[in-house]
């Protein structure tokens, strides 16, 4: 009788006290990570960053088809061109960067430990043309997607990176993303996690589901309904807009702590960027 | 004059009741305090899309003259202002990575 | 009865006939649909993004097939719970809309729908 109490005694314990003690964002790594490897076990990392393309045959040989001319790179192009081009106080983006901003685009976005929040590429380089008296570009889409398609292509194959460094005020952003990411919303009461984890690889309408992790290597990417470049947060304000949820203003902090937490889940997978999808 | 009393009475509680009349300013009403709902529900990170227009479409028929549609509008999008709030309050106290996960 | 009655009376009419004229719905003639139909045409619109059936041409995946459905649901409550709020009558965590609690779906509609599963 009494084995029997402290064995119930210790399986309540457990249950109560393993949610209060949060283990942190590299113990989330791994159970998450783990989640889509048992689910798939026959995709790779790589493999991952394709999305629904692993999950029709017939699409993906359109997409294959489509990635011989990759329409993406006209935005390289265009992106390039524009970051190399000389602000009117004859200064560059690079000078805003490490390493002149080559090859830094997989380890966005970051924890700005002096200002105390996530800040995304895209800003910083805005940041950058306001320090240098220029007018800030329109996010989400136009030239500042075509010069973060060009930072992107720079990282190709390069690990994302994310990191959550062991500050309160980054714990707090990457908890607060996670929040974002798992909360429902919209009248179909739709998280995040409900398309791209449980159902990834299942088909909604005509659309088979991609896998979460994965999904923020291939951002900025060209997508056919939209005729042209978006950035990652172009396309979190469009889903949540298809469920029903009045979007998120992009670049505020609930916005960049979602991007902060979702690019978070695909640490380690090579980045794929930019990406192209019909 | 208690025949016109009669009749005042009896006109009044009809047009009390006759919703035709009612639904100029109910509309107005209903409008107000659901654009507050759902200012309160954009806050919370929950705001519905549908709500929006329908606050829109109901904006809409009340410059057109038509009250009684104004107002079915406006109290469909106040149910869904009050539903999309109580649904982002209940989120916050118990969002959760779901129970599937392996620790 | 009086004369002044009978004006009051008559009177008192002409309000009551004129708001009775406003508040009256306008009924229209739904040509169109049986209730059956009515239930199939909710199917098209909600389920079949996610659930697979006979007669559906862009169905989903991601729940379960409509087959067997007096079979698997020989109780009507239970399909009317589940429509109605599938976070309490499923699971917590299930990703199945709730059609009812958040107004897609009022209680004639789940029934017609209901009619129309009971022949998958």
């Amino acid at each position: 009788m009494k084995r029997i109490f402290i064995i119930v005694l210790a399986l309540m314990t457990s249950h109560i006290i393993a949610p209060i003690v949060w283990a942190g964002p590299s113990e989330d790594l791994v159970a998450y990570q783990k989640y889509f490897k048992n689910k798939f076990p026959d995709l790779s990392a790589v493999d991952l960053s394709n999305g629904m393309y692993n999950f029709n045959q017939d699409k993906r040989e359109q997409w294959e088809e489509i990635m011989s001319f990759p329409p993406y790179e006209i935005a390289i192009d265009n992106g390039k061109a524009l970051f190399t081009t000389p602000f009117k106080n004859g200064k560059t983006y690079a000078s805003c960067f490490k390493n002149g901003g080559v090859a830094i685009a997989h380890t966005y976005p970051r924890f700005d430990k002096k200002h105390g929040k996530v800040i995304t590429l895209a800003a910083v380089l805005n940041e950058c043309r306001v320090k240098n008296s220029e007018k800030p570009l329109q996010y989400l889409k136009g030239k500042l997607a075509a010069i973060l398609a060009y930072m992107a292509d720079t990282s190709r194959g390069k690990p994302i990176s994310v990191n959550v460094p062991d500050d309160p005020a980054a714990l707090a952003a990457y908890k607060d993303g996670k929040r974002i990411y798992f909360t429902r919303r919209g009248p179909r009461a739709f998280a995040c996690y409900h398309c791209h984890w449980e159902a990834a690889g299942s088909r909604i309408r005509g659309n088979e589901l991609s896998t979460a992790v994965g999904q923020a290597t291939h951002f900025p990417t060209y997508r056919s309904k939209w005729g042209g470049m978006g950035t990652i947060q172009r396309r979190y304000k469009g889903c949540m807009k298809n469920i029903g949820a009045k979007p998120l203003k992009q670049q505020t902090e609930a916005m960049n702590n979602l991007e902060y937490f979702h690019t978070f889940l695909s640490n380690g997978i090579p980045m794929n960027a930019p990406g192209t999808r019909f | 004059m208690r025949n016109k009393i009669s009749f005042i009475t009896l006109l009044g509680i009809v047009l009390l009741f006759c919703p035709a009349i009612q639904a100029a300013e109910s509309a107005n009403d209903v409008l107000k305090e659901t654009k507050a709902l759902y200012k309160k529900a954009a806050k919370l990170q929950g705001a519905w899309v549908t709500t929006g227009k329908l606050i829109k479409k109901s904006e809409a028929a009340l410059k057109k003259g038509s009250k009684a549609k104004a107002l079915t509008l406006a109290k469909k999008a106040r149910s869904e202002a009050r539903m999309s709030i109580a649904q982002a309050e209940e989120q916050a106290r118990k969002w959760a990575e779901p129970a599937y996960i392996e620790r | 009865m009086n004369r002044w009655r009978v004006n009051h009376f008559l009177q008192s009419l002409v309000p009551i006939a004129f708001c009775s004229l406003l508040v009256m719905p306008v009924l229209a003639a739904d040509k169109a649909k049986t209730p059956l139909d009515k239930g199939k045409a909710t199917a098209t619109k909600l389920c079949q993004a996610c659930h697979e059936f006979k007669g559906a041409n862009q169905a989903g995946t991601v729940g379960p097939p409509f087959v067997k459905m007096l079979q698997r649901f020989p109780k009507r409550e239970r399909l009317r719970d589940i429509i109605y709020d599938p976070q309490k009558a499923i699971k917590r965590h299930t990703m199945m809309p709730p059609f009812g609690r958040h107004g897609f779906l009022n209680k004639q509609e789940t029934e017609q729908l209901i009619e129309f599963l009971y022949t998958l």
